[in-house]
């Protein structure tokens, strides 16, 4: 009801009301000087003008009731100067200000507004017409008259200004206009006149409230008050702009000041009551409204007391106080509606739709009574005619947005999302910055989305989302878009969304964690971990605290903390979340670590994880992990040699194609499992075929595994002596990477052993430092060809001084059976990495 | 007291005896030929003897104990077929060629191999040796040279042409010729250099005292050896697995194979899983957000 009926009425409506009371008190009459006549009319006139000289000077000396009868008697010759000329001004004039004198409005209305009419400039005319107009609250004539005068500014007519501002501040509540004119009299106004000027400040300061300038209006009623007994339209105007200042507590403060000290004055009262039921301080208000009904049981008594039973939850007590107030306003449409709401809350629903429906009928065609009626009806639950009365209310109001936020909350009533968008859509058209209408229809997008996301129409809920955090910038609606979003799969956008969710407030763990997931999906599992972290803080319970950890052990397993993340997924705890996140995802941890341990060539410990996958389930045998599984175990096997087996697996996990391989995924792996078998031939051709058809991901892999064919092909011709096929083959693996040194090194052994001797010991010079063979096999050369043993020994501690030398033992050997034979004792200044005898050492075989 | 175990045992020889029952068990002989392995002939006799005696009780059948000092005698002794097994160096156990089948090696402070030293009185290297003389335990005389060369100096040097190679029975005669200056140098397994004389080149590990069979009787010895009690200085036999003698016989023969340049070997090939799997396959699965999309219950009211 807040829209149509606030508990507290404005301060604009309290100003018409003081000022309205206001300008029943203050009159003041002020006398006017006319030349004497030269006709009949003309006598007339100037034999009315001593009497009303004479009236006024009796008036002066306080004989009033002989001013009365001069003035009647002026009055009366002026009538008849008038009936003598009929277009007279001064007797037209005589006679008007004469006639606000005896207060004859009607008399001055009627007869001078026909010489108006023929002399519109006239001011005399305009003067007394104006007011008499006024005074007989004919304001729509009166005021272009009286602003006629008002513009004019003669000192005479000041009083103009104090009746223009009255007006504009009652009927018009215009605080600028009603400003202007209370200056323009405080300009004017003579000085014996400024004994009433706090009246002048009293007004101005509603002016100043009207214009919502407190600071202005506080001056105002200050000087109002200053040096004056304390008045309690002054001090309430004061509280008027405590509460404009947000100061409630002060305002309050005063009101019950003004309550005890003016106990019989029942506007100090409502007021307090009015402020305490909207501070919810309800036995306090009831205790004002009380007194109030005590202080005589007026329509605005019982509408407050009414009030605070309804916020009592006293609807049956509420409603006798509505009745009283229709008793005493008839047809007061607030009560009506406050009636209509009291049987509402009391369960008589039907009641309080008739109660409405014949409050309509009976012909209070108003706005808010409409927008009652379809609304009790909506909260009785008759949806259709809740429709039907708001349709009407958007028939009388068109271009209001009131009745389409209505019929948005009836459709919203009945979950029919697309009606409630359609009419909040249609309210902000109208009115753009409608809370209400902002806040529902990013609401009702929200459920709609919520529905559409259950039916698979992700894409239409990222839409409906998208909209309604742009209506309402929430951390919980940041969260439902961020988690529509990483539905769809835009795990960057959702990143994007949720980094500002969090930031927003009331951001909890939940939104913390759907930006973990998001920006685990968007590839940042470190930063992801950290949100998770901050979502465990805030966990409020033990399934939080796991659902969180499920977050967390995701993103270890692709910071590669394996240990951690199977700890956290096999101990999932009560979250049904991190149930689904075990369920997805502990055979998946198993297998990554399986492919992370083949490639760095633990086929032992590779087999385990597979075998730890099949028991954390697979999804049935034949299930694309069952086969992705099946296909870790045989790469594990081919590490570990068991090439039959190896080849079994691959062709039962590869056989169809699943939709986690590659299309040459199954000739790849055979090429694979040929070459480490050593079946060169047949791995060359098998990866001939598979590299086919490129794919980029692979086109490492296939020059890898081309290149170590030929390697091996190389070697095993070495070994077996067959010099000319080595040489083709490592020519070949250093075509595909000319840089390698260690073909480069490999090729010139077989040169040394092609009698090219002198050529290869030129490259082994060269790759010295790089290679360790190479100084190797310089000592080789040196002992074997040129029998030069002290070279032979230096190259072979060259070679065993760079470490990594696989044949340590033996050279070692060989080295120190040169030495003790030719007595080549160690370079004194060469650091000895082992300075005891070969002894501890030593192979155990001839070399 | 004869322990119930004993008595099985007892039954049971007697069974394994019923076959042979007809013909008497046939004696053998065992013999000795430890020149280089233990430097005392009373200790070789001593050791002889109590092989003999453990053999006899291990194989059931009489064995006699015949040491012999050279190798000319044991030779001949099993040319004549008079020796069915021996304990014996085995540099002369190679030197017998086909008519000796090693069966077990005798470990001596539990080393099975020894480190051969070429010692002498005087200051240098082997080089500074050239044209000296060099005492060697005698074995086949031809394949003594080549012992030292192809064996000793792993083929690094022709001691042929190096020395003047001095035969003596054993290393005791061997250290007493150095002793006496009548030779400058001695070749003698590490383990007997006396003090005071140097160490001019040690050798790499060759195989010790080996136990052979002569006359197809291998397979019953080697039955045996687990019966078989160590006897002192040696410890327990150890059955021969690999191909040592083998070895040591082609070495001392061709010596060690001319050293060929070395390649830079590369480890296999590894897997490359990005080659193999599409890449969305082992991310991980999110959960459904289903819950995160409520919406609260709160309805528009006016």
């Amino acid at each position: 009801m807040s829209r149509m009926r606030s508990p507290r009425p404005s301060v604009r409506r309290l100003v018409a009301a003081l000022v309205l009371a206001q300008s029943l008190t203050g009159t003041a009459a002020f006398a006017q000087y006319r030349p004497p006549p030269m006709t009949e009319s003309q006598r007339l006139v100037r034999e009315g003008e001593t009497a009303q000289v004479d009236a006024s000077t009796a008036a002066t000396s306080g004989d009033k009731k002989r001013a009365e009868t001069k003035y009647r008697k002026a009055l009366e010759l002026f009538e008849k100067a008038l009936a003598a000329e009929a277009t007279s001004v001064p007797a037209a004039a005589g006679l008007g200000a004469v006639g606000l004198a005896l207060n004859e409005h009607e008399r001055v209305a009627s007869l001078v507004a026909p010489v108006y009419a023929a002399n519109p400039e006239s001011l005399e005319l305009a003067y007394p017409l104006g007011i008499s107009l006024f005074k007989l609250k004919r304001y729509e004539e009166a005021l272009p008259v009286l602003q006629q005068v008002s513009v004019a500014n003669q000192p005479e007519h000041l009083l103009v200004h104090y009746y223009l501002g009255n007006y504009y501040a009652l009927a018009l509540q215009d605080g600028e206009a009603t400003v202007a004119e209370l200056q323009a009299y405080l300009a004017q106004r003579p000085d014996k006149l400024a004994g009433n000027d706090y009246q002048i400040h009293e007004l101005l300061g509603r002016g100043h409230l009207l214009r919502n300038d407190p600071a202005a209006a506080r001056l105002s009623f200050e000087r109002a008050q200053v040096g004056r007994t304390e008045s309690v339209s002054i001090q309430m105007g004061l509280g008027v702009v405590l509460e404009m200042e947000g100061k409630m507590a002060e305002a309050m403060a005063l009101l019950e000041g003004l309550t005890v000290r003016f106990p019989q004055v029942p506007e100090a009262k409502e007021r307090l009551g009015r402020l305490l039921l909207e501070s919810n301080d309800l036995p306090r208000a009831e205790v004002q409204a009380l007194a109030l009904v005590k202080l005589g049981g007026t329509a605005a008594s019982h509408m407050l007391l009414g009030d605070v039973r309804m916020a009592q939850a006293r609807p049956a007590e509420a409603e006798t106080e509505y009745r009283k107030v229709l008793d005493l306003a008839p047809g007061d449409v607030g009560a009506q509606i406050a009636v209509g709401m009291a049987l509402q809350k009391q369960g008589r629903n039907e009641e309080a739709i008739s109660f409405l429906e014949s409050a309509v009928q009976s012909g209070a065609d108003s706005l808010s009574l409409w927008s009652t009626l379809g609304s009790v009806n909506r909260r009785a639950g008759r949806y259709a005619r809740a429709v039907e009365v708001h349709r009407r209310v958007v028939e009388m109001a068109p271009k209001q947005a009131l009745g389409h936020v209505l019929l948005g909350a009836d459709h919203f009533a009945t979950g029919q999302w697309d009606l409630t968008i359609e009419d909040y859509t249609q309210a902000l058209k109208l009115e753009p910055e409608h809370a209400d209408a902002k806040k529902w229809l990013a609401r009702a997008l929200a459920n709609r989305a919520r529905d559409r996301a259950g039916n698979g129409r992700v894409d239409d809920a990222v839409r409906d989302l998208r909209r309604a955090y742009d209506l309402e910038r929430t951390s919980a609606m940041a969260r439902r878009l961020g988690a529509v979003l990483l539905q769809q799969g835009s795990h960057a956008e959702a990143r994007k969304v949720m980094e500002q969710g969090v930031q927003l407030p009331e951001a909890a763990w939940r939104e913390h964690l759907v930006l973990g997931y998001a920006r685990l999906g968007s590839g940042a599992p470190k930063e992801a971990l950290e949100s998770f972290e901050k979502a465990g803080q805030m966990a409020p319970d033990l399934a939080a605290v796991s659902d969180v950890s499920a977050g967390s052990a995701l993103a270890e397993m692709e910071l590669g903390q394996v240990d951690a993340a199977l700890k956290r997924l096999t101990e999932p705890g009560t979250s049904k979340r991190a149930l689904e996140v075990t369920r997805a995802n502990l055979s998946r941890v198993y297998l990554r670590r399986a492919f992370a341990r083949l490639e760095a060539g633990d086929g032992a410990g590779a087999r385990q994880d597979v075998e730890s996958a099949e028991r954390a389930g697979l999804g049935g045998n034949q299930s694309e992990l069952a086969r992705l599984s099946a296909f870790a175990k045989g790469l594990a096997q081919t590490e570990e040699g068991r090439f039959g087996d190896a080849g079994n697996l691959f062709k039962r996990a590869l056989t169809p194609t699943p939709g986690w391989a590659r299309p040459n995924t199954r000739q790849l792996v055979d090429a694979f499992l040929l070459y480490r078998g050593d079946k060169l031939p047949q791995a060359r051709k098998t990866l001939t075929a598979a590299a086919r058809r490129p794919i980029p991901e692979q086109a490492q892999f296939t020059a890898t595994l081309t290149s170590a064919l030929h390697r091996r092909e190389a070697e095993r011709a070495y070994s077996s002596g067959n010099m000319r096929a080595a040489e083709k083959a490592f020519k070949a693996a250093l075509a595909l990477s000319p840089d390698s040194v260690a073909l480069q090194h490999n090729l010139a052994c077989v040169a040394y052993r092609g009698k090219k001797a002198n050529d290869a010991v030129a490259v082994w010079k060269k790759l010295e430092g790089t290679v360790p063979q190479a100084s190797l096999n310089l000592g080789i050369d040196a002992q074997e060809r040129r029998r030069d043993m002290t070279q032979a020994v230096d190259s072979y501690r060259r070679y065993l001084a760079s470490g990594a030398a696989p044949r340590a033992a033996a050279v070692r050997e060989w080295k120190e059976r040169l030495q003790q034979i030719y007595g080549l004792a160690e370079p004194a200044t060469a650091p000895t990495p082992n300075p005891e005898p070969s002894s501890a050492t030593a192979s155990d075989t001839t070399p | 007291m004869i322990s119930p175990r004993s008595l099985l045992l007892g039954l049971a020889l007697l069974c394994a005896w019923v076959p042979a029952a007809g013909a008497a068990p046939k004696k053998a002989t065992l013999g000795v030929f430890l020149p280089t392995t233990l430097t005392d002939g009373q200790q070789r006799f001593q050791f002889a003897e109590a092989l003999a005696a453990k053999l006899s009780a291990a194989t059931g059948r009489p064995t006699a104990a015949k040491s012999f000092a050279r190798y000319e005698d044991f030779s001949k002794a099993v040319g004549e077929g008079i020796v069915d097994f021996a304990v014996l160096d085995s540099w002369a156990a190679v030197q017998l060629g086909s008519k000796a089948t090693p069966v077990a090696l005798a470990p001596l402070s539990g080393e099975t191999a020894q480190r051969w030293a070429i010692v002498s009185t005087s200051r240098g290297s082997v080089k500074d040796l050239a044209g000296k003389r060099l005492a060697i335990v005698k074995g086949a005389g031809a394949a003594d040279p080549k012992f030292v060369t192809n064996v000793v100096l792993a083929g690094d040097l022709d001691a042929k042409k190096h020395f003047k190679l001095t035969p003596v029975p054993n290393v005791e005669s061997a250290l007493k010729m150095l002793e006496a200056k009548g030779a400058e140098a001695a070749l003698v397994p590490l383990a007997h250099v006396p003090e005071g004389v140097r160490v001019l080149y040690r050798s790499s590990k060759v195989p010790g005292a080996v136990l052979v069979g002569m006359r197809g009787d291998e397979e019953d010895l080697t039955e045996n050896l687990k019966k078989l009690e160590p006897v002192a200085p040696f410890g327990a036999f150890v059955s021969i697995q690999g191909k040592e003698l083998e070895d040591l016989r082609k070495l001392l023969q061709s010596g060690p194979p001319r050293r060929q340049p070395v390649l830079v070997e590369v480890p296999a090939l590894r897997v490359d899983t990005r080659a193999f799997l599409e890449p969305a396959v082992l991310q991980p699965v999110l959960p459904s957000f289903a819950d995160a999309l409520d919406v609260s219950a709160e309805q528009p009211d006016d």
